[in-house]
């Protein structure tokens, strides 16, 4: 293997783009030499008379792995290997080598992974591991622009972060040993009753996140609407027709509603109260990366996953900031006018930036959220090129705007409030005129105000009311999660941390726990939840979890001894598989009826495919878009392979009849929806539906 | 004609914990919440038999959760209280 001559200083960074990135800048003439060894991009710098060589991961280039080679559990000891020969798809065997290789001549290494828990255990691993070393140096950075890999790189830290690396480590032990454990003795327990082997894996944060979405599925299956009443009314006033609004939100009893329409029957009021103020409103604060998710999923319906994926490419092209980060804080040491000037040279933000510029401004609004590493989620100033997809470019605007929103004045506007009082009823009009649309001009299309101007009027005038009606409503079950809203609810939870939540959600999804935009839980996800409820509560609910997840922030804060709390986690959890082990047998036999029922409802089959005349024709539900259709089972025979499909309402319960269309042979269904029903042929095209039959 | 199987719950045909009970573990909870429903429609309405109670809840379809539609629809065709 070709390598490079020494002396040098080897660098460690975390991805392929990043060493690229981080040479470009450390080199003197922004020119670093590029060797490809055995096909890894290696960088050759020069900076002050000194070789710098730098060398990317592929993210993790170890994982855990049990020492013991039998299949059971518990499994409490483990080491690190080589990710390749943990997970035989892992392509990382050649970045290995050449890390081994490049360590012979090198004096110092440079861990320069990004600066958070995962990228100083990549950075530690590789150092002792791999190179065989103990001691490095590490660069902290919170962008991927020249100046701050210059500024890291002359202020490095003797030692790599004790904090980071111990929480950073802790974290990979304890979801390991928790990941593998419970999965062994899920699938064991089902292998003991049934027979057969299936993989159920359940995680110490995937447990719980799934238990919230089925709750949900179970207040929804058992929600029950309650009548109530709201007072809907309009007024004239200067001849226009205003909304007015009843001083009781809700009434509760048909009676009493019914009274007040009855006692407003002359429709004519009189104005008793006319109240102006003005208001500010304050720009939203920085982005971390929860509420960044979050706004992406309203604005672009982007999933927690995606919006993190782009903001990770926009980081590695030093377009923003580092993005896994909590905090709603900018520094001024950030440099905020180098920024602004660097964006009045895109033509999008050229005037907002030129206004900030001009107005000399230079502070941001700032949020409460702390992170002791990283700054809140800010754009570097740079040009995205016309490489960028139209979804990165729709995400870099959102991050710029949001900034650009920071340096902005409060918006301010006047709210004005019309009482009439019409035989002791209270009615209002609301109105609201805006003054200074401040920030929000900065962060329009994101958030706009309505005006609704409402006319000059003077008190005691009779006003006349359109109508006053009574409104009958029902209460409505509550929403069923989207990604965004789940995410929300994790964090509520303290389950999972900024950088994992996204991917445990994921994770739910690929394992068919859960289905569809607007999450529901699969068959599968209700039975794993339903006998994990009743037969080892620990597992799905929220507070071992926490537990953990407190235990393991403080050894970030504390520096503790990583060790002894693995030593105490074992322990307890040993204890805990102990007792999982005792009612292996009443698990099992729970799981395996409740998969063989969920296995079963999961397909409702029709009838015989007429196409092919051998298949099924069966109800199946999209893993991918949530919808369902009609499809034949010799689809996946590979001699046969029938294409026969037929749409399905995407609303309302369907269910067989038994019978077949006179007019085409094809199964008839019966499709429900509120009082509708309908028995119909599944055939869009039948004669039937044409004859209006 | 099969002979009703008392252990199992009518409407799911799944065991039920206790032979004792109505229905399963689930359309219990949902005909407890029914219950406890009846008193704030009476509330609301001021008058209002069990039957029309029922009556309503399926006019009302998609908005009444699928257990309690359960329960509402075997009350109402089976004419139990």
């Amino acid at each position: 293997m070709s390598t490079i001559e020494g002396p040098y200083i080897l660098g460690i960074s975390e991805k392929p783009q990043a060493a690229q990135r981080i040479a470009r800048a450390l080199d003197k003439n922004n020119k670093p030499e590029l060797n490809r060894i055995k096909n890894v991009p290696v960088y050759l710098c020069q900076r002050d008379g000194i070789k710098i060589v730098i060398a990317p991961a592929l993210g993790h280039l170890l994982a855990l792995s049990s020492i013991s080679k039998t299949w059971n559990y518990p499994v409490l000891d483990y080491e690190w290997k080589p990710n390749y020969e943990v997970n035989k798809t892992a392509r990382t065997k050649n970045f290995i080598d050449v890390f081994k290789s490049l360590s012979k001549n090198a004096t110092d290494i440079i861990v320069m992974t990004d600066f958070d828990r995962e990228g100083e255990v990549i950075g530690y691993l590789i150092l002792k591991y791999i190179l065989g070393r103990d001691q490095a140096e590490r660069m902290k950075f919170s962008t991927l622009t020249r100046r701050d890999i210059i500024k890291a790189y002359d202020n490095r830290e003797k030692t790599l972060d004790s904090g980071f690396l111990n929480s950073g480590l802790i974290r990979h032990y304890v979801d390991w040993l928790y990941g593998i454990n419970y999965s062994r003795a899920l699938s064991s327990a089902f292998k003991r009753v049934s027979g057969r082997f299936k993989t159920i894996s359940i995680g110490r944060v995937q447990g719980p996140t799934l238990n919230s979405v089925v709750e949900l599925e179970n207040e929804i299956n058992i929600f029950l609407p309650i009548p109530y009443w709201t007072i809907e009314s309009e007024v004239i006033l200067e001849s226009k027709n205003f909304k007015a609004s009843y001083e009781k939100s809700r009434i509760n009893n048909q009676k009493e509603a019914f009274q007040i329409v009855d006692d407003c029957r002359s429709l004519v009021g009189k104005i008793k109260d006319i109240i102006q103020e003005k208001k500010s409103r304050y720009p939203f604060p920085p982005f971390n990366l929860g509420d960044l998710q979050r706004e992406a999923y309203i604005h672009f319906k982007f999933s927690p996953h995606k919006t993190l994926e782009i903001a990770e490419k926009l980081y590695l092209s030093a377009l923003i900031s580092y993005p896994r980060t909590d905090s709603q804080k900018l520094p001024m040491t950030l440099g905020h006018k180098s920024i602004l000037t660097k964006l009045e040279n895109q033509n999008n933000y050229k005037d907002y930036a030129n206004e900030i510029i001009t107005s000399k401004k230079f502070k941001p609004s700032e949020g409460k959220k702390i992170d002791a590493a990283h700054p809140a989620i800010h754009p570097t100033g740079n040009k995205p090129d016309k490489s960028f997809s139209s979804r990165e470019i729709k995400l870099y605007d959102l991050i710029v705007k949001r900034y650009l929103s920071l340096f902005g004045k409060p918006a301010l506007f006047s709210n004005k409030s019309i009482i009439i009082e019409i035989n002791k009823h209270k009615f209002e009009v609301k109105g609201s005129e805006i003054i200074d649309e401040g920030w929000i001009r900065y962060y329009k299309p994101y958030y706009s105000l309505k005006e609704k101007i409402l006319p000059e009027i003077d008190i005691e005038n009779e006003i006349i009311f359109n109508f006053i009606d009574a409104k009958e409503h029902f209460t409505s079950p509550p929403y069923r999660y989207n990604e965004s809203t789940l995410l929300r609810k994790m964090e509520d939870e303290k389950i999972g941390t900024k950088a994992t939540r996204a991917g445990i959600i994921q994770t739910l999804f690929a394992r068919g726990y859960i289905e569809g935009s607007i999450i529901n839980a699969t068959p599968l996800g209700l039975a794993v939840v339903s006998v994990l409820q009743e037969q080892y509560p620990v597992l799905v609910k929220s507070e071992m979890t926490r537990n953990l997840e407190e235990i393991m922030e403080n050894v970030q804060d504390q520096k503790k001894d990583i060790d002894k709390i693995i030593l105490s986690i074992k322990k307890e959890l040993k204890e805990m598989l102990v007792s999982f082990h005792t009612k292996e047998l009443e698990i099992g036999s729970s799981l395996y009826n409740n998969l063989k029922k969920s296995e079963g409802s999961e397909i409702i089959v029709l009838g015989k495919c007429i196409e092919c005349k051998k298949g099924d024709l069966r109800i199946i539900r999209s893993k991918k878009t949530g919808k369902r259709f009609i499809a034949c089972s010799s689809y996946f025979d590979k001699a046969i392979k029938c294409n026969a499909t037929y749409p399905l309402p995407s609303t309302g319960s369907i269910k067989t009849t038994g019978q077949k269309c006179s007019f085409d042979g094809l199964p008839i269904i019966e499709w429900r929806k509120g009082k509708l029903k309908k028995i119909m042929c599944i055939s869009p095209e039948c004669p039937s539906k044409k004859k209006g039959d | 004609m099969k002979p009703k199987n008392k252990s199992l719950c009518p409407i799911c045909k799944i065991n039920k914990k206790n032979p004792s009970d109505k229905y399963c573990k689930n359309h219990l909870q949902a005909k407890e919440g029914l219950q406890k429903g009846y008193e704030s429609w009476l509330k609301a309405y001021s008058i209002l038999s069990w039957e029309d109670y029922l009556k309503q809840l399926l006019d009302l379809g998609d908005q009444v959760g699928n257990l309690v539609r359960d329960v509402v629809e075997y009350e109402f065709y089976f004419k139990e209280n």
